[in-house]
């Protein structure tokens, strides 16, 4: 399809990368190396992952992964409960291959 | 094992580029803007720029008021009175608060006129009236976004209040900002960047992440795409609340008339995302929500009055017009 000002270009299934927005409780921040392996639960990590943002004051972070491995990082933080001997959790708010989309969460719109 | 496979697919979604140039008679920007209904936040970046014009700045100020409305009766919507007062005026939409789009009952009204129930099935059922089945699978709380303030008087016997948009402003400095060239929607090695790589970045800087990639840095190896060139300041501002497609269409205006005298910009970028939670996305195209609710626009605005518009949905979405 060709618009009248030229081409356009359309991303459809496996967009290559995915963006996490998580927060994550009593934990102060993740070493990456700690992080793949305690994430994927292998000897060697598999998954290279980025962190973009940290932020300590809401212990919240975005992360970013290649899209094939969306699933199992997404599982990998929802099943883990504890690093270095403390209990933790992580929720995941937002996924989306858009980082422009984690910019913003109108579900976090609070009027009462 | 049909299902296993399904989640362990990644949801598709869908980013549409295209390119124009406000002049041109076919151009469709002000019908693309003006049919997204429920957008939750408005940005837009200037590079150059340490201080906002007064006509800029009063733009923003006035996005709001809308209003939110507790315990409303839904026939309060489609009364004549109502229908008169504000439906046949135009400009007015409303969507239910804190509902979720694939949890709860979810109502928009459209500022054509048009009522969107998203029921589930029992809901349906009790409600009697012929719908169509969702593509994806009360007394209300509502927010209302008006033009006129006798929405209080209005809603008076109910508890309405006045909310104006959050407005954040901030100015940058020593920003890398990716170089474009307004005929390259795909780039060019070693000259431009294209408009996916522009995107992702405009989503880093909204998002405050650092892009230093340094040697040392073994947290993100994520940088500002290349080629890139640094410049002293950039504008930052963003406005949060219920923001009527209007007021988006006058910024944008405004930004096309940024480079009506000559500016250091080359280009400007104003970028929309729409309520997670809102039945349509653009028209009465279906909008769901499976891992991410998104449905946003960006337009990139370049000092030849040429433009970028990239449209991005989620899974659970009809293609962009």
């Amino acid at each position: 399809m060709l618009t009248h000002g030229g081409g356009w270009v359309k991303g459809t299934w496996n967009l290559p990368v995915h963006f996490f927005a998580i927060s994550y409780e009593s934990i102060h921040f993740l070493n990456k190396k700690k992080t793949q392996k305690e994430l994927t639960g292998l000897v060697d990590a598999a998954l290279p992952l980025d962190v973009l943002t940290y932020e300590e004051k809401t212990l919240s972070a975005i992360l970013r992964i290649c899209s094939s491995g969306l699933v199992k990082l997404w599982s990998s933080l929802t099943l883990l409960g504890s690093y270095k001997g403390k209990k933790c959790a992580f929720r995941v708010i937002q996924v989306s291959p858009f980082l422009l989309a984690l910019s913003g969460n109108s579900r976090e719109l609070v009027l009462d | 094992m049909a299902t296993l496979r399904r989640l362990r697919e990644t949801p598709r979604h869908l980013l549409v580029c295209e390119k124009s140039n406000f002049g041109h008679d076919k151009s469709r920007h002000r019908h693309l803007v003006e049919t997204h209904y429920h957008n939750y936040r408005v940005s837009f970046l200037i590079p150059e720029c340490g201080i906002l014009s007064k006509e800029l700045k009063n733009l923003v100020m006035e996005t709001g008021p809308y209003y939110f409305v507790k315990n409303l009766p839904l026939h309060e919507l489609i009364s004549q009175e109502f229908i008169n007062t504000f439906v046949k005026k135009g400009s007015c939409c409303a969507l239910t608060y804190n509902t979720n789009i694939d949890e709860d009952n979810t109502v928009a009204l459209l500022p054509n006129g048009k009522l969107i129930l998203s029921l589930d099935k029992d809901t349906y059922e009790e409600s009697g009236l012929q719908g169509h089945p969702s593509q994806y699978s009360g007394r209300k709380i509502m927010k209302f976004s008006m033009e006129e303030s006798v929405m209080m008087s209005y809603f008076s016997n109910y508890q309405i209040q006045e909310h104006q948009p959050k407005v954040s402003l901030s100015t940058v400095r020593d920003l890398q900002c990716p170089v474009l060239q307004s005929g390259e929607l795909g780039g060019t090695p070693e000259m431009s960047c294209s408009a996916l790589e522009l995107f992702d970045w405009l989503g880093a800087i909204f998002s405050n992440a650092s892009l230093n990639n340094e040697p040392n840095n073994f947290i993100s190896t994520y940088c500002c795409p290349q080629p890139s060139t640094v410049v002293a300041k950039a504008y930052l501002c963003t406005v949060t609340g219920f923001i009527l497609p209007e007021k988006i269409r006058l910024l944008l205006d405004q930004l096309c008339h940024y480079f009506d005298e000559p500016k250091l910009a080359p280009w400007v970028t104003l970028s929309v995302q729409g309520f997670a939670d809102s039945p349509v996305s653009w028209r009465e195209n279906e909008h769901g929500f499976r891992k991410g609710g998104e449905h946003l626009y960006n337009f990139v605005i370049f000092n030849n009055q040429d433009y970028w518009l990239q449209m991005a949905v989620g899974a659970n979405d009809d293609c962009p017009p």
